[in-house]
């Protein structure tokens, strides 16, 4: 299932930041773990993760190095800042209380409720 | 299959060199593009998409290539997961996008100084439309010239009636007497003169004429209107207009600065001519007709004030002065041939001439040129205001006679162009310059109510402050040119009252003398039989001066150096420079430091009786 552009211009980059928030990566990596730890959800081609990436970079959120690989190769890897720490916990906070509101509705549903008999 | 490495030569890599690794002496052409993704050998479906994107996201060489760096380390790590470079070329996306996107996001983490030529180039740009926005509302204004300031200034004469007007009677007799020949000498013209013989000669030719000119001298009316074109029977006076100006009959296009006042010539040079026919009859022992000359003078200075404006009243002052001058003569040289009542009749009319009392010049008109000189250059909003047009401006340079373009800068005819509407930019707007010119001139007129020993000029320092002031002189350019010298004239107004005032007491100091036998020992003694009061030396405010030397009475005023030197004229300067006048705080620097002044200070005083040997200068 592919999301909205509308919605993954909010939730794509609160993802990335947060695959960061693990450590250091680099774009096919970052584009890897999306499709696979989102099923999909939020895989996105490759013309949207980049200019994601600068734009989180100009923000100060995240910062960029080029280092050697093992393979010796370069790479460009992303790490998050502290302001990057920062702007995860608020945008996380805002989702938490977005997707209560949304099992509130019954859009989603309630992770605390009872499985159905 | 890609293509094995290759490397660039020295000059091709100093070209792709960026300069910091210039300034290291290492020529890395790490800045060529397409070298880059060939050596990086991926497949042709990728290499092409990655040199495509980085091209297209315009951003500066050493960006493309670390954008161009990062998507092939993407595409490699794909080929490695073992992806096919179709696969990962369709999971790139739209490269055009990608571009888009990726220049937005390079350019937003730019520093203050990358980002500098930007928005420099955005001001410029923001710039250059609203100056575009600026010319098209310069250009596309025009004036549209809705009030007849001419007919403002033809108020009086146009009201009297034909029969009543005295110019067509002039204008007869002017049309019916030859050239007035140049006269020989430099000396005015006066019996004993080189040219009195040749002078005498024409004006007993003519006297018919001057009969004629002292008929219509006397009317209450002139009857001359100005106008923009000579026509009608004034064309048999100034036959060369004739045809000049014939196809304009639209006078809405015409600057009321161009109307004719060609009678003041006329009016001046008749003057003169009463003057020597005066000097002949009192040598000839007509007193009455040298009374009636002087009478007919006093006519034609008023008449040539019936129009308003400065112009006017100066030629107007003029001629009194000219009057005054011959009663001056005439007193010196052949005060035996009037009758006390002839004497009396001079006195008379001489008191009464141009309203009588302190003479005052009127500014007022003078609204007229400038309000009109306004609705020729700015457009109307119907509320005073308006803004500058093209045809305004070169109007303006006209009228002013400044040939180069805008501020007066010399340049080629589409520069000017070009530059023209920056000069709506500078100039003021029409209710401004309005409202200044009419504040100047209303305190100028304020100013010049009080008499010269307490005048004090407030205006002229504020217009040269303006003028220079660079801003402001641009900004008030039609204020600061066309408001009038308002000194001069309302000085001119104050020294021609005191010739009259010394020629009053000069005429009641001779009816005095006939009948006591004896000049008096003080001008009191004159009052109240033989005049009203002594009248004021317009220098200190004091009555003016009399003295006897060698048994003859002299009329005098203290002039420039404010010190009564009891009745001598100035033996170090010119008899006219007693007549500048001096305020007295720099009179006192004059003596003081007389090296720092222009002028010398006269050492005598301002002789108002008898005439000296050039009284006439100041006309």
């Amino acid at each position: 299932m592919r999301v909205e552009r509308e919605l993954m211009r909010g939730a794509g980059p609160l993802a990335v930041l947060k695959l960061l928030q693990r450590g250091e990566m680099y774009g096919y990596e970052l584009v890897e773990s999306l499709a696979r730890q989102t099923n999909g959800v939020l895989d996105m081609g490759q013309s949207t993760l980049y200019p994601m990436l600068y734009n989180l970079e100009a923000k100060g959120f995240i910062r960029a190095t080029w280092r050697e690989a093992d393979t010796g190769r370069k790479r460009k890897y992303y790490g998050l800042t502290a302001k990057g720490e920062t702007r995860l916990a608020d945008e996380s906070e805002q989702w938490q209380a977005l997707a209560g509101a949304m099992s509130a509705l019954g859009i989603v549903p309630n992770p605390d409720a009872e499985p159905a008999a | 299959m890609a293509s094995p490495p290759h490397r660039d030569g020295l000059l091709t890599r100093a070209r792709y060199t960026p300069l910091r690794d210039a300034f290291r002496l290492r020529l890395t052409g790490r800045l060529n593009l397409p070298r880059l993704v060939h050596n990086a050998g991926l497949p042709t479906p990728l290499a092409d998409l990655v040199e495509y994107t980085a091209r297209r996201t315009r951003l500066s060489r050493l960006e493309r290539v670390d954008v161009a760096e990062e998507l092939i380390a993407h595409f490699q790590d794909g080929l490695e997961a073992g992806r096919s470079a179709e696969a990962l070329r369709d999971d790139f996306g739209d490269a055009n996008q990608a571009a888009r996107l990726i220049r937005r996001a390079k350019r937003r983490n730019h520093n203050i100084f990358q980002k500098l030529p930007r928005y420099s180039m955005y001001g410029l740009g923001v710039l250059a439309l609203f100056y575009v926005i600026v010319a098209i509302r310069f250009f596309s204004g025009s004036p549209n010239p809705s009030h007849d300031y001419l007919a403002d200034l033809n108020r009086v004469p146009a009201a009297v009636p034909h029969d009543q007007a005295a110019w067509p009677r002039y204008r007869s007799a002017l049309v019916a007497m030859d050239d007035m020949p140049q006269w020989q000498g430099h000396e005015t013209p006066m019996p004993g003169t080189e040219s009195w013989p040749q002078v005498e000669k024409y004006i007993h030719e003519h006297a018919e004429q001057l009969s004629q000119i002292r008929e219509a001298a006397a009317m209450a009316h002139l009857g001359f209107t100005a106008t923009f074109h000579i026509s009608g029977d004034d064309l048999d006076l100034w036959p060369a207009f004739d045809g000049g100006d014939s196809e304009v009959t639209d006078s809405s296009d015409r600057l009321l600065i161009g109307a004719l006042l060609q009678h003041l010539t006329e009016l001046r040079k008749m003057a003169m001519l009463l003057r020597y026919e005066a000097y002949s009859a009192a040598e000839q022992g007509e007193g009455e007709l040298a009374v009636a000359n002087i009478r007919a003078m006093v006519g034609i200075a008023e008449h040539a004030a019936e129009i308003g404006t400065i112009i006017n009243q100066l030629v107007a002052l003029s001629i009194l002065g000219v009057a005054n001058e011959t009663t001056g003569e005439l007193l010196k040289s052949n005060a035996e041939v009037f009758t006390d009542a002839q004497l009396t009749d001079m006195a008379h009319t001489l008191a009464s001439a141009l309203g009588g009392g302190t003479l005052q010049m009127d500014l007022g008109s003078e609204r007229l040129w400038f309000s009109d000189l306004l609705q020729h250059m700015y457009t109307d909003d119907g509320r005073g205001g308006g803004r500058l047009t093209r045809r305004g401006l070169d109007t303006f340079a006209t009228v002013m006679a400044i040939h180069e373009g805008p501020f007066g800068i010399d340049a080629p005819e589409f520069l000017q162009t070009l530059a023209s509407p920056a000069a709506g930019l500078a100039l003021a707007g029409r209710r401004a310059q309005a409202e200044l010119y009419d504040r100047l001139l209303t305190r100028a007129e304020a100013e010049s109510k009080a008499p010269l020993w307490q005048y004090r000029n407030t205006v002229e320092p504020e217009i040269r402050a303006l003028a220079s002031d660079p801003v402001q002189a641009i900004r008030y350019m039609p204020v600061t040119l066309m408001l009038p010298s308002v000194s001069g004239p309302y000085i001119q107004a104050e020294f021609t009252t005191m010739r009259r005032d010394g020629m009053l007491v000069t005429l009641a100091l001779h009816l005095y003398q006939r009948r006591h036998g004896h000049w008096p020992d003080s001008l009191n003694q004159l009052v109240p039989t033989f005049l009203p009061a002594v009248p004021p030396d317009r220098f200190d405010g004091r009555p003016l001066r009399y003295a006897l030397v060698d048994g003859l009475p002299v009329v005098y005023s203290i002039g420039a150096n404010h010190q009564d030197n009891g009745g001598r004229p100035p033996s170090n300067v010119k008899h006219h420079e007693a007549m500048r006048w001096t305020k007295p705080e720099v009179a006192k620097d004059m003596r003081l430091n007389p090296g720092a002044h222009r002028h010398q200070q006269p050492d005598g005083d301002w002789i108002l009786w008898p005439p000296q040997q050039d009284p006439r200068t100041e006309y």
